[in-house]
């Protein structure tokens, strides 16, 4: 074939100090070039790189990447509840899963697997390349917890589908995010937060919640890399050979970059005062009694908007437990 | 074309009649809407605060409503010629040729009319999406809002928009006819094309030969810069050029005109943005409950006594005032009224006075709240309140180096203050409860809005929605508020915060593009590798946003040089909230400069007195635009005096 120089422009809504985003720059566009060097392919591409939202906002991972502003992008399913409800699986399946390596291995075989997970990134002219997840989450107070009954007339913040976590506990759920955490707390607009270990050290939440309860509702699928279809479908062969090796390689290098940082986040904050305990099994099992099956609920309303969500719940719980996973609810059962 | 109107002019007639007045309905529903916006926050405010129930959503809400308002705004606005844009050559050529500029201004309508139908073709496909899957906002099972609503106005607004852009040429063609722009007038008809052409040329050029993106960069910024200075209105320059960048980096005007779509709707559709109508609509309460008036008469009982006391009291009544008013084109109207007859009344000359009110009056802009402050906070995306802060002292020095200025002057060149006579101050007979009921407004607005924000119990958003309820129960108190007044306010609040809004968006995505051509990276790589340093970069940027501020508006300037300074600030490691004191400062340069000052435009409209001159008060008003520099240069210099409250 023809040499050829491909000009991808790589862009993300956040800055390279997550991650999911780091990762891109670190891993991706390096690495394409070096592997089609080392394949002796002529081809080579020509990156144009925008992170940190100069190219669109958080609100817009998804439909960039659809009108093909950026070519490749981090695409965060979690504030598309509305366009990619299957990707929001984990958010309505509590208690399921701490293991995030073991969660983005489950989605990309499954999106492999389901021709509904690929649908949905097709539907908006995207190919899915490797899944990002969450560390798992926990509760920071500033009130110690020793028992789900604690919980009882707190205001917590839980900001999109967690809110849904606290149902049953009493506790009221409060909007908020990363940024504005820290002021509501400390002004008494909310008396906790559930939140993940990885992004509250640098927020300095535990200045203000110093009871870290680990809990472990579950890491979460937060989205993941994705390249536009159209561009995609122009690429030489062997440039798309690449890119999906290093879309595998994406999860398990923002999967492995979160490891790092839960056990040093952990650790800092601990010596910066924080108390931290966990929460007994047996009241993270009162926890989830007393929760409604909203993965039920979840699965009947997509459903009735077309969407086949029972059949990756069931998919989902499936190959956690055929993983040795040990979700503390069977969602897909019962009701 | 005319013999249909012939035929049919009472449907022609009746058609435009209608169109008027759907866009007035539009305005009036948007206006409504900001003022609603207001009492769900309050309410908000007050359901967590008192009964421990805060309302889930309104977050999402005014997210959303944004976007809504300003579109469904905008052909208001447009029919109302109220887009900013530099006037300084048009207005030129309007008196020489005024069958050219006529022209002219129909191909900038006819530009107008181009965007705002592609921006309308751009959002079509998201909206009929929208509907057809019924795509909602929020979390189900917890709260969800359907979003076709707004994407309908999108649409519908834009739509409208460049309707109303084509009437207005249609108006101006006709207009060109009026005024003999007949066959024998045709070459400098013409010459009204050649810019479009060479737009045309220009963007073919570049498509065909695939030159590096940073040299598109370049170019763009040339072509946007040129079509500001010939008279388009900022925002439609912007976007065109936005367009045509993004369409000739991605080979494909598609991308092009989804993207504008995208940059309309999701730019402004932050709860932050918010924080713009509402510190509008405090101030312009403020405006309607006459405390300028009062807090004036308070500071010349407080420094009557001083020689040159009387201009210490408008440099002192005037800080008062911006502490409780974001928008400094506020301070100069209502002081230009109160303080400059009072002022000539004492003794001083009329070009100090008014000069000296101009000069005041961009405090409004650095003391908190400020609008440019907001502005810039969410386009850099760091803490409005921690910028409100920083610029507390910044404001104080400001207004210290003002007062002592002043009485400087007085003293040492009474030739220029005038011969200053104490004796007729008529406020000397003021008690002094009468002086604090004066001011006691101005300190429960402070103590709100800053206290507010400071003790961390509001966002800046929140604060703007308390700060405008409590400015109206004011003026309600002070029984300066009738029906009429209220929706001349709220219409007004409407008018200033669409056109900022329409602003921020059509930066946005001339520095999205940007962005693509990679310019403002290199930019910052290459700045950080010289060894220029920090202190380079300052002078380099002061000189340009003095040369700016002579032509432009305040928030133009911000918008255009951010997203171009913004990184090479990362690059050499300055601090962002200092970096914000220092460009508002600066940037307040410019409402003091010629040809275009703001400050000195709404000085001498508002004046009534075609006996002082746009020229007296640029001259006036020139010592303060030393004065202003220096503190610049000395809050660049020393960044602790922004940052120390912050405890940076
Ligand atoms: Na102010
Ligand atoms: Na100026």
């Amino acid at each position: 074939a023809q040499a050829e120089t491909v000009r991808l422009t790589v862009a993300a809504s956040h800055t390279t100090a997550l991650p999911w985003v780091g990762v891109m720059q670190s891993l991706v566009v390096p690495e394409s070039n070096r592997r089609l060097e080392a394949m002796g392919s002529p081809n080579r591409i020509r990156w144009t790189q925008a992170y940190g939202g100069s190219l669109y906002k958080y609100e817009n991972t998804l439909e960039a990447i659809e009108i093909g502003l950026t070519d490749i992008g981090w695409v965060g399913t979690l504030w598309e509840l509305s366009k990619m409800p299957l990707q929001n699986v984990t958010y309505y399946t509590p208690f399921s899963n701490d293991d995030y390596q073991m969660l983005f291995e489950i989605f990309n075989e499954l999106h492999e697997a389901l021709p509904s997970l690929r649908d949905a990134w097709a539907g908006h002219n995207a190919r899915f390349l490797g899944g990002s997840v969450l560390d798992t989450y926990h509760l920071m107070t500033n009130f110690p917890v020793d028992s789900v009954d604690d919980l009882n007339g707190r205001k917590i913040l839980a900001p999109g589908p967690s809110a849904a976590w606290l149902e049953g506990t009493g506790a009221v759920p409060v909007d908020g995010g990363l940024t504005t955490y820290y002021t509501q707390i400390q002004t008494g607009v909310a008396d906790g937060v559930l939140t993940i270990l990885t992004g509250a050290p640098p927020y300095r939440i535990h200045e203000v919640a110093p009871y870290i309860t680990l809990v472990g509702l579950g890491s979460m699928l937060t989205g993941g890399m994705a390249i536009n279809l159209d561009t995609w479908n122009g690429l030489p062969e062997d440039v798309q050979q690449v890119i999906d090796e290093l879309g595998a390689e994406y999860s398990r290098g923002v999967a492995n970059e979160l490891g790092v940082r839960y056990e040093r986040g952990l650790e800092s904050m601990q010596a910066e005062g924080a108390i931290v305990t966990t929460l007994p099994l047996a009241e993270k099992r009162r926890w989830l009694d007393g929760m409604p099956n909203i993965a039920a609920r979840w699965a009947e309303l997509t459903e009735a908007r077309g969407v086949p969500a029972r059949e990756v719940l069931e998919t989902y719980m499936n190959a956690i437990r055929e993983r040795g996973g040990a979700p503390l609810r069977d969602w897909d059962r019962g009701d | 074309m005319t013999r249909v109107v012939k035929n049919t002019p009472g449907l022609f007639q009746m058609l435009q009649r209608f169109f008027t007045n759907f866009i007035g309905w539009m305005n009036g529903a948007g206006v409504v809407w900001v003022f609603a916006l207001m009492f769900l926050i309050c309410a908000d405010i007050t359901g967590r605060t008192v009964f421990d129930s805060p309302i889930r959503g309104v977050t999402e809400m005014v997210s959303l409503s944004l976007v809504a308002c300003v579109f469904l705004q905008i052909a208001y606005a447009i029919h109302r010629a109220r887009l900013t844009r530099a006037e300084v050559v048009v207005g030129k050529v309007e008196a020489r040729q005024p069958v050219l500029a006529s022209d002219w201004s129909a191909v900038l309508f006819g530009v107008g009319c181009l965007m705002f139908a592609l921006l309308a073709v751009g959002a079509w496909p998201d909206f009929t999406r929208a509907v057809r899957t019924a795509e909602f906002a929020g979390v189900e099972g917890i709260f969800t809002i359907p979003v076709w609503p707004i994407k309908m106005l999108l649409v519908v607004g834009a739509a409208v928009a460049a309707l109303e852009c084509l009437r207005q040429l249609a108006g101006r063609l006709a207009e060109s006819a009026r005024l003999g722009g007949g066959a024998a007038a045709s070459m400098p008809r013409l010459a009204a094309l050649v810019v479009p052409v060479l737009i045309v040329a220009c963007v073919a050029i570049l498509w065909a030969a695939g030159v590096e993106q940073r040299t598109v960069g370049g170019v763009m910024i040339a072509m946007v810069l040129m079509l500001i200075a010939l008279g388009m209105p900022i925002a439609i320059a912007l976007l065109l050029v936005g367009f045509l960048g993004l369409a000739i980096l991605k080979q494909d005007f598609g991308i092009a005109t989804r993207t504008l779509a995208l940059a309309a709707e999701g730019t402004i559709s932050e709860y932050v943005f918010a924080a713009v109508p509402l510190f509008v609509l405090m101030g312009l309460f403020v405006n309607a409950s006459d405390i300028g008036r009062d807090a004036f008469r308070a500071a010349q009982r407080i420094f009557g006594w001083i020689y040159g006391g009387l201009g210490v009291a408008t440099v002192a009544a005037n800080a008062l005032f911006a502490a409780i008013t974001g928008i400094s084109i506020a301070s100069a109207a209502i002081f230009s009224k109160i303080a400059v007859p009072e002022m000539v009344r004492q003794g001083y000359t009329a070009r100090f006075a008014v000069g000296l009110t101009a000069g005041s009056s961009v405090l409004g802009m650095l003391i908190p709240p400020s609008l440019l402050l907001i502005i810039y906070g969410v386009i850099a995306e760091v803490s409005i309140g921690g910028l409100f802060i920083a610029a507390v002292i910044p404001g104080i020095l400001l207004s210290i180096a003002f007062a002592a200025g002043v009485v400087l002057m007085a003293w040492l060149t009474p030739g220029f203050v005038g011969h200053v006579d104490r004796a007729r101050s008529d406020a000397r007979s003021m008690s002094w409860l009468e002086v604090l009921l004066g001011i006691l407004p101005v300190f429960v607005l402070i103590i709100l809005v800053l206290g507010g924000i400071y003790g961390g119990v509001f966002t800046p958003t929140e604060a703007g929605a308390a700060g405008a309820f409590a400015a109206m129960l004011i003026a309600l108190v002070k029984r300066r508020l009738d029906w009429a007044k209220l929706w001349e306010v709220m219409r007004e609040t409407g008018q200033v915060s669409v056109t900022i809004l329409f602003l921020i968006i059509a930066a946005s995505t001339f520095s999205r593009m940007l962005t693509l051509t990679e310019l403002p990276q290199d930019v910052a790589l290459f700045l950080g590798d010289t060894g220029l340093g920090m202190f380079g970069f300052l002078a380099a940027y002061l000189v340009l946003l003095i040369i700016l501020g002579t032509v432009l508006d305040s928030t133009s300037i911000l918008l255009i040089l951010l997203p171009l300074a913004l990184p090479v600030v990362g690059e050499l490691g300055g601090n962002l909230i200092w970096f914000g004191i220092v460009t508002v400062v600066g940037i307040e340069i410019g409402l003091m400069t010629p040809p275009l000052g703001l400050s000195v435009y709404v000085i001498k409209s508002s004046l009534d007195d075609e006996s002082i001159s746009l020229g007296t008060i640029f001259a006036g008003a020139f010592p303060f635009v030393l004065i202003t520099l220096a503190i610049t240069i000395l809050l660049m210099a020393f960044p602790q005096l922004s940052l120390w409250l912050l405890g940076l």
